[in-house]
């Protein structure tokens, strides 16, 4: 062993590496003949060393392609993805358990090509999780097809005439995306990409380390650059620092390889800054459940003192047993709240009940609908088929929904509106609901509110009580007086409306 | 006691009974009309130190979520068509790898984007046959906000016991439904987890089950037991291997651990079937035009039923057989929302026992109880204009 003297080497054997991080049952690897694979993949080991990282926290990923076999030959917790994917996987295992030290290996084609979506988001997540790229500018698996990585003029079995496309350079791809740790290596830099490793794991956040591999079986061969060596060689021959890059020209470093990091910077790491929302989130639990116990008790107490103040419940047409309500009017009406607040008392009153409404363009500002049903037994088909309800605050949903209604069905309508020819003026009832909430409550968005005790006070879906109850669990917090004002007004306004029917109003 | 009457969603449904069947991770990408399944996860999964994040695309999040269940966190992942048809690859993953995980499809009307809004059923087959090769599934379809709470609880526990995807397949018409529902008393709830390795040790085989065991024992990483999973056919040691033996085991197997545990994994409902010559057959939310109808052609004196499968994967072939076996039913009429899916397998099953009729709605509106009697009674031709109804062979 070379674990002698005072100096602690960068380097162990390469025998050692395999007995303690590799599975030597499934070696010798499957790679070809001087392929830089193999290179990178002891520099991965090499840093794990390095870092003195524990097998069993520690996780490697693949996708798919001659990189991706890399995950089989190491012996950590390692998983062979599908295709493009490895940094999907990988961000669901750092996320559910942020403690292990997740590594992902891929290919070029792999992680720029059919997995660059996920490459560019884990970077800008800013997940932490190491990246290493074993880059051979080409597609080895599948036998020698272009790539992102491939340069521009090149060859591959499919781009026999030279390649139109232009290469990624992938350090800057991930850097551009917001990676916070962005380097190059490559496979004849041994030392230095195993420093650059290291210090992407290390790095806390997104971290990727794209090393330049060498394939002479199908880049090499296609494009005459020699033999393995002589494509190391090619590396060691045009090499440039990253730091004494910033001061070449274009030009100048046209052709070079540019090594080390590109991007070095400081941001919250993703899982961590989940694990602080966590732990808000816990400190807020108590706070939170005794204000959601303190706010039913309110509503409760709200409803009870209304309910308990005298008044007596409005008398309403006799209940019918299935109640089918449609609701309409113009988005941003509140009509679809006002149906959930409908269900909402109906299931309080202890009734069943079914809400639905339709989406769509039309739930933007157009026409919109919603329905409820309300009913003493089980509840079949959850539609309304014929309506035993409409109300319709506006024109068109009024030209629109009024035509198809029975003679049956009682329709509420804004007073502005004018009821279509085919309503019996008997089952037609025009209160100023919208006027009310304007003028009367002060602000016209309660006017579903005056609209649902109107309703309510018109056909007695449900008591009193639960309507109002219904009314504070759906509206937003502070704007209790205000509403339960808007839900006086309408009471007032159907119930006059149905004294005046009745005969006995003035 | 333990009961609360609560208005819910459909959508709204899924994620309560996920949180109670022990999901912790969530990973979504926006899709109508399954949208609130993913915004309801970011609120609750937090609360009870789970965790959600919204990926990138539909991809990354079943990849997300199959990541995290390996990590050891029981994870689901929803959307609607278009990004089911995305996830299908990685749903051969896991059910090759054996990774348990639920993947929700609120179903909206296809082919294509379609209607977003508009309720279908047209994804049914693609859950049975969707990703490529052959693979066992287990997919489930409830019909209202109740059943959706309990069957995602089911879909997870399934999937943990089983160790494979567990689809749950949800319709427009259920999933922005509101409905009172009851939950139960947590500690009513049956929750099962995967089985578990209790003594990790890197030596251990992870595809090597002990004696009786159809379902290899799950360690998450992490736990100490390294070990390698692939999506290459693979041996007990959980590496590829090429022995046509060894294939043919494993699929084998993993076909054998769903359908050897039919009785336990297959549900269905079945109602007015005692007295039945007429057999509605229907699933997830197209069950409650049926109730409606099946309701109104008894009262005008149809002998008519219901059958339901739960769990439309595995078909229920024992049951429906059974029953269309029976002498006295002479037909049997498939309501489903799409040109005809679910009826190639009742035609399949039914063989030459009876009748089989269609009615199909695929127009992006509701079957109505009123097209369903049309349907029944053969009476009103008129009723059926906006449906494909076809008639079968009488036997």
């Amino acid at each position: 062993m070379v674990d002698k003297g005072d100096v602690k080497p960068r380097t162990r054997q390469v025998s050692d590496l395999i007995f303690k991080y590799m599975r030597p049952e499934h070696l010798p690897q499957i790679w070809c003949a001087g392929c830089g694979n193999g290179i990178i993949m002891r520099d991965v080991a090499q840093a794990i060393e390095n870092l003195g990282l524990s097998r069993s926290n520690t996780v490697i990923v693949s996708g798919i392609g001659c990189s991706s076999r890399a995950a089989g030959y190491l012996d950590f917790n390692t998983i062979h993805t599908t295709h493009g994917r490895a940094i999907a996987f990988a961000t669901g295992i750092k996320l559910a358990n942020p403690h292990l030290e997740v590594i992902v290996i891929a290919g070029d084609g792999d992680i720029s090509a059919i997995g660059g979506n996920h490459l560019i988001h884990a970077a800008r997540r800013n997940i932490g999780l190491t990246v290493v790229v074993m880059n051979n500018n080409i597609y080895g698996m599948t036998g020698g097809q272009y790539s992102p990585t491939t340069p521009t003029g090149e060859f591959g079995t499919t781009a026999p005439y030279g390649n139109i496309d232009r290469a990624f350079d992938i350090a800057k791809l991930a850097y551009g995306a917001g990676a916070s740790y962005a380097a190059r290596g490559s496979a004849y830099h041994v030392q230095q990409t195993i420093s650059l490793i290291q210090e992407g794991i290390r790095h806390r956040g997104f971290s990727i380390i794209d090393v330049a591999s060498v394939c002479p079986t199908y880049y090499g061969r296609k494009n005459k650059k020699g033999s393995a060596v002589d494509m190391l060689k090619w590396q060691r021959d045009n090499a440039v620092q990253a730091e004494k890059a910033k001061t070449m020209t274009p030009e100048e470093l046209k052709g070079k390889l540019v090594l080390g990091a590109v991007s070095q910077s400081l941001h919250p790491e993703f899982t961590y800054e989940y694990g602080k929302l966590i732990e808000r989130l816990y400190e807020e639990k108590e706070q939170r459940e005794e204000q959601e116990k303190a706010d039913m008790a309110r509503i409760g107490k709200v409803t009870g003192q209304i309910k308990n103040s005298g008044e007596a419940p409005v008398s309403s047409p006799a209940g019918r047993e299935r109640n089918e309500l449609r609701l309409a009017g113009s988005g941003g009406q509140g009509i679809i709240l006002a149906s959930v607040i409908l269900a909402q008392a109906a299931v309080l009153a202890g009734k069943y009940t079914a809400q639905s409404q339709s989406y769509g363009p039309e739930a933007r500002g157009g026409q919109c609908k919603a329905e409820t049903l309300v009913s003493d037994t089980p509840i079949g088909f959850t539609k309304v088929q014929n309506p035993t309800f409409l109300m319709c605050l506006t024109q068109e949903s009024l030209s629109h929904y009024g035509k198809s209604v029975g003679p049956d069905c009682m329709v509420l309508i804004d007073s502005a509106l004018t009821p279509p020819e085919n309503l019996r003026p008997e089952q037609v009832v025009k209160l100023p609901i919208l006027e009310t909430a304007r003028t009367k409550v002060g602000r016209l968005q309660t006017a579903n509110i005056v609209a649902v005790a109107c309703i309510n006070t018109l056909i007695g879906l449900t008591d009193r009580s639960s309507m109002e109850q219904a009314v504070l669990m759906h509206i937003p917090k502070g704007t209790e007086s205000l509403n339960l004002k808007a839900f006086e007004e309408g009471v007032r306004l159907a119930s006059e409306s149905l004294g005046a029917l009745k005969g006995d109003g003035k | 006691m333990g009961k609360v009457s609560r208005l819910m969603q459909g959508n709204e449904a899924c994620v309560e009974g996920a949180l109670a069947a022990g999901m912790r991770l969530y990973a979504g990408y926006p899709i109508t009309p399954s949208t609130e399944i993913a915004e309801l996860a970011s609120v609750r999964l937090p609360q009870e130190g789970g965790k959600f994040i919204q990926m990138e695309d539909e991809i990354a999040s079943i990849a997300c979520a199959i990541g995290a269940s390996v990590a050891g966190t029981k994870a689901m992942t929803a959307t609607s068509g278009p990004g089911f048809s995305l996830k299908q690859e990685n749903l051969g993953y896991a059910a090759l790898a054996e990774i348990p995980l639920v993947v929700v499809d609120v179903q909206r009307m296809g082919p294509s984007t379609g209607m977003p809004t508009s309720p279908s059923q047209g994804d049914v087959m693609m859950a049975r046959w969707g990703t490529h090769g052959d693979h066992p599934v287990i997919a489930i379809s409830p019909s209202s906000v109740m059943e959706t709470y309990e069957q995602t609880i089911r879909a997870f526990n399934l999937s943990e016991k089983y160790r494979t995807p567990v689809l749950l397949m949800m319709d427009e018409l259920v999933g922005h439904l509101r409905e009172g529902v009851s939950l139960p008393d947590p500690d009513d709830i049956e929750i099962i987890d995967r089985p578990a390795v209790k003594y990790p040790d890197p030596k251990r085989l992870p595809y090597k089950m002990k004696a009786g065991q159809q379902v290899p024992s799950m360690a998450p990483f992490g736990n100490g037991q390294r070990y390698n999973i692939t999506g290459l056919i693979h041996d007990e040691s959980g590496f590829p291997t090429n022995s046509n033996a060894i294939a043919k085991e494993l699929l084998d197997r993993i076909m054998h651990k769903v359908s050897d545990n039919y009785a336990d994994i297959v549900s269905c409902e079945s109602r007015f079937t005692e007295d039945t010559e007429t057999v509605v057959f229907c699933y997830g939310g197209t069950m409650r035009a049926v109730i409606s109808a099946v309701e109104q052609a008894r009262s005008r004196g149809m002998k008519c039923g219901i059958f339901r499968p739960v769990t439309i994967w595995p078909f229920p072939e024992k049951e429906l057989s059974k029953l269309a076996s029976d002498p006295k039913v002479g037909r049997i009429l498939v309501v489903e929302h799409n040109y005809g899916q679910m009826l190639l397998e009742v035609q399949r099953v039914v063989g030459g026992h009876c009748r089989v009729d269609f009615l199909g709605k695929y127009n992006g509106n509701a079957i109505t109880p009123r097209e369903i009697t049309a349907a029944l009674f053969e009476d009103d031709p008129g009723a059926l204009a906006s449906c494909a109804y076809t008639v079968g062979r009488d036997r």
